[in-house]
């Protein structure tokens, strides 16, 4: 129950652990990229197969067996464009995790404000809530992805420039939290309605505490497990949401380097240049199930009840 | 005893693999149980007699339990302990049977109860006939109590009492030679009780099996059992035929758990003997309570009634209808009734959580019947009026610490800086025999009593009027019940409290009230002086309450 046992059961869970250390190494990358990149001495746009020669084959494919891997460029280099694999990996690390922590940053403040004030209130605030949920689980958010790309570039954008990068984060921010945070709101509500009727909450209104004390000092303390743990398994699930749109072409758009774009790309080349799938496909596989296994260690440690 | 013993128990022991390592339930048990003899396992939450019950019918789950020992069923019969599957089947329900608390998790909601008992039987009888089963199953319920006709009504359709029914006959079905009750009566109330424990006596009698009663309640060991086994912390302290375990028991742990829950005949009022060590010293002198001389009426409710609303379209249902009760300065009123009987709605409408929906609600000769929907009128009534609630693992949120939670009276109520309120928890927290030291620990760490005491304290911080004690003690176990009991007697000394106290325990109300008010279905039955009500009861329902009282 307490935070001491809970941290106390965590240490013991070995998978939770190594989850927790290949998370907490991407977000180091993700953080320390530019100095990385520095060090390496490569940046992530700069095109160097095209800008040196005997890089790049005349049909833009790497010269060097396995995609161009070599001392200089530890990963290979693009087809085509014939940019460093190694530092669009890196950076592509920041494009995720930026999206996916903000995105999760605001679905658990819309999660928590929604379903707590729906399960504390009921009634006619709850049936509306109950009826904005099942609207936006019957909307199919990856159609409206899609289509509201265009929509953005034609209305906000002038004809000859390109899509301000902050524009391209926001929109996508904006879409998972607003389909993000229903879930969350469903599952604290019930939380919420169960705890409601515990004696302790009948026990501070016997106290004359306040409405705003029984939320904030009686509630709140007792949500924060579930929604630690729907916030750890949403990451992953934005990143790979995040990565499939910009696969489809209506994520974030180049320059920027993006994990799913890179494997966009190297399913273009696949036939020719393999390798260019592998590192993009693998680091993506690898983050999302460290922080899949992240999620069901917390929710094992926070849970007394789970038999290990 | 000569005859072999219908089940025979050595050197039981029962290890629970848990995460912080192997945690021992019971230790070296052993005792016999001859046919047609009922022996009581009686201990207090903890002391392992449920363990001891799952033991004999094979029940633990091998993965994770070590059970070492020997239990065998009739002398020569195969040995339990180590049992193969295929063994064991045969054995439950067939030879051993089993009847739980609760009834209502023990039958299945979808199947009728003849179909449930005649599965019963033809699980064992595998030749039978659908039809014979049934007509087996109809006898059964027959003998139980219950009209057979009814034997194609699903289990919702009955009361608490005649589901318990259900589940003895289903037990008794295959005619066992062993019977054991895990806790049989302990969810109803105690009229109900009463019949069960008649019923199980009686068919035990009439079918010799022999029995093993489990239960927490010296009460119902003394009116059911010939011979009880005392268990404490998984060992057993004491064993021997019921009448001298009751008046001259060897053991001072015996002798307190049967002292420990007042009866009819404790004198009103006089300390408790516990069984626990940290018991803080008594501060009032021990003398039998005598109510306090007519004074001022504190707290009224007249021609109360409430009604909660129906679910959907069905009419709303009435939970408290004409009752008119005061509470005077100083007094205590024990509030009786089974449940459902009102007296939890009443103690919410006095507290200001819930409105009602007619007649008058009085605090101090100010009307506070709107205090449920008024924010301000409810705080200004909290300020004087307070809730002990009954359950002290669901009423101390769990993710508060014991300063934040006795301090919290303090913040809504005073403007005392974190300083001073912390001084007057400490001061609180000594009152009712905790110390310092247990300001910064969550809920979770203390016993079932100590969390009662933190209740009480948060309930007296602001020094209130009067306290609404909803079955204080009801969750707890006897001994503990007799600490806090002891500690709310004291502090009604010292404190010069007025009380409202409810209750369903004719017994514990006598002990601690001056005066009684009998609720039955919503409505006063009678109400009077604690002696008048006891001794000359009016109505025939405090009659039969009181005939109940084991």
């Amino acid at each position: 129950m307490a935070a001491v046992s809970m941290t106390h059961v965590f240490r013991r869970d070995r998978v939770g652990i190594v989850s927790l250390a290949v998370v907490g190494f991407f977000v180091l990358l993700a953080v320390t990229a530019p100095l990385i990149t520095a060090l390496y001495g490569k940046n992530p746009t700069e095109h160097y197969g095209q800008n040196e020669t005997g890089l790049l084959s005349p049909e833009g494919l790497p010269v060097l067996p396995n995609g161009g891997i070599s001392a200089e460029h530890w990963f290979g280099i693009e087809p085509g464009l014939g940019r460093d694999v190694l530092a669009q990996l890196l950076h592509g690390i920041r494009t995720s995790l930026l999206i996916a922590f903000a995105s999760a940053a605001v679905v658990a403040v819309i999660g928590v404000v929604v379903g707590v004030t729906a399960g504390y209130l009921s009634g006619l605030v709850d049936r509306a809530f109950t009826f904005v949920c099942n609207v936006l689980l019957a909307f199919p958010a990856l159609l409206f992805l899609l289509t509201l790309g265009p929509v953005v570039q034609t209305r906000f954008v002038g004809h000859d420039e390109s899509e301000p990068a902050w524009m391209q984060f926001t929109v996508l921010i904006l879409v998972f939290s607003a389909f993000g945070w229903v879930p969350l709101a469903m599952v604290l509500r019930t939380v919420v309605r169960s705890l409601r009727e515990r004696e302790f909450v009948e026990a501070a209104r016997a106290l004359g505490a306040s409405r705003r004390h029984i939320v904030f000092r009686e509630l709140l303390p007792n949500v924060w497990a579930p929604v630690l743990v729907h916030i750890t398994l949403a990451v992953p699930a934005i990143v790979t949401t995040e990565a499939a749109l910009s696969f489809l072409g209506v994520g974030i758009n180049e320059p920027i380097p993006d994990w799913g774009r890179m494997i966009s790309r190297g399913s273009e080349v696949f036939y020719d240049d393999p390798t260019y799938m592998v590192f993009p496909g693998v680091s993506l596989l690898v983050f999302v199930l460290a922080f899949n296994l992240l999620g069901d260690a917390v929710r094992d440690a926070l849970d007394p009840h789970t038999v290990r | 005893m000569s005859r072999q013993p219908a089940l025979r128990v050595r050197d039981l022991t029962v290890t629970f693999g848990t995460a912080r390592g192997p945690v021992p339930a019971v230790r070296d048990i052993s005792f016999d149980v001859a046919p047609g003899e009922v022996l009581g396992l009686v201990g207090e939450s903890g002391s392992g007699k449920s363990t001891i019950g799952l033991a004999a019918l094979g029940l633990h789950d091998p993965a994770r339990t070590r059970v070492e020992g020997s239990i065998r069923l009739g002398g020569d019969g195969p040995e339990l302990v180590g049992a193969p599957e295929a063994v064991l089947k045969r054995v439950r329900g067939a030879k051993a049977a089993m009847v739980f608390q609760d009834a209502l998790d023990a039958l299945s909601p979808y199947h009728t109860i003849g179909a449930q008992i005649a599965e019963a039987y033809r699980v064992h009888h595998p030749q039978a006939s659908r039809k014979e089963a049934l007509r087996r199953a109809a006898a059964m319920l027959e003998r139980v109590g219950i009209p057979a006709a009814r034997a194609s009504d699903h289990p919702h359709h009955l009361s608490g009492g005649m589901r318990q029914r259900v589940v003895i006959a289903m037990a008794l079905v295959n005619d066992p030679d062993v019977l054991i009750a895990d806790e049989p009566t302990t969810a109803l109330d105690a009229r109900v009780q009463r019949q069960i424990l008649d019923l199980i006596r009686e068919l035990q009698a009439e079918t010799g099996t022999a029995m093993v009663l489990i239960t927490h309640d010296v009460g119902v060991v003394a009116a059911t059992c010939h011979r009880m086994l005392v268990l404490r912390a998984g060992e057993a302290l004491e064993e021997g035929p019921t009448a001298r375990l009751l008046t001259s028991a060897a053991h001072p742990y015996t002798r307190a758990l049967v002292q420990a829950a007042p009866t009819l005949r404790t004198p009103p009022g006089s300390r408790l003997p516990t069984v626990e060590d940290p018991e803080p010293k008594p501060r009032a002198k021990a003398r039998p309570r005598t109510a306090p001389a007519p004074a001022g009426v504190l707290a009224e409710v007249r021609d109360l009634r409430v009604d909660y609303p129906g679910r959907r379209r069905s009419r709303p249902h009435t939970a408290v209808d004409g009752v008119s009760l005061r509470v005077r300065h100083g007094e205590t009123l024990g509030l009786v009734g089974e449940s459902g009987s009102g007296k939890s709605t009443i103690a919410r409408v006095l507290a200001g959580l819930r409105r009602p929906t007619g007649g008058e609600v009085r605090f101090d000769g100010r009307d506070i019947s709107g205090a449920a929907t008024n924010a301000r009128l409810r705080r200004e009534l909290s300020r004087d009026v307070q809730l002990v609630f009954q359950d002290p693992y669901a009423s101390l949120n769990p993710r508060r610490t014991v300063e934040q939670i006795v301090t919290t009276p303090l913040r809504v109520h005073t403007d005392l800086d974190a300083a001073r309120r912390r001084d007057r928890a400490v001061e609180l927290l000594e009152q009712v025999g905790l110390s310092a030291a247990h300001l910064s620990r969550h809920p979770h760490e203390f016993s079932g009593g100590q969390r009662q005491r933190i209740g009480i304290a948060r309930a007296l911080a602001v020094r209130p009027r009067l306290v609404i004690a909803d079955e204080p003690v009801s969750a707890l176990d006897v001994s503990v019940q007799a600490q806090v009991l002891n500690l709310l007697m004291d502090l009604r000394e010292e404190l010069g409290l007025s009380l409202l106290f409810i209750s369903h325990d004719l017994a514990v109300v006598r002990h601690f009230c001056d005066r009684i008010a009998v609720l039955k279905d919503g409505g006063l039955v009678e109400t009077g002086p604690r002696d008048t009500v006891f001794d000359t009861p009016s109505a025939a329902y405090t009659k039969e309450l009181l005939a109940a009282v084991l």
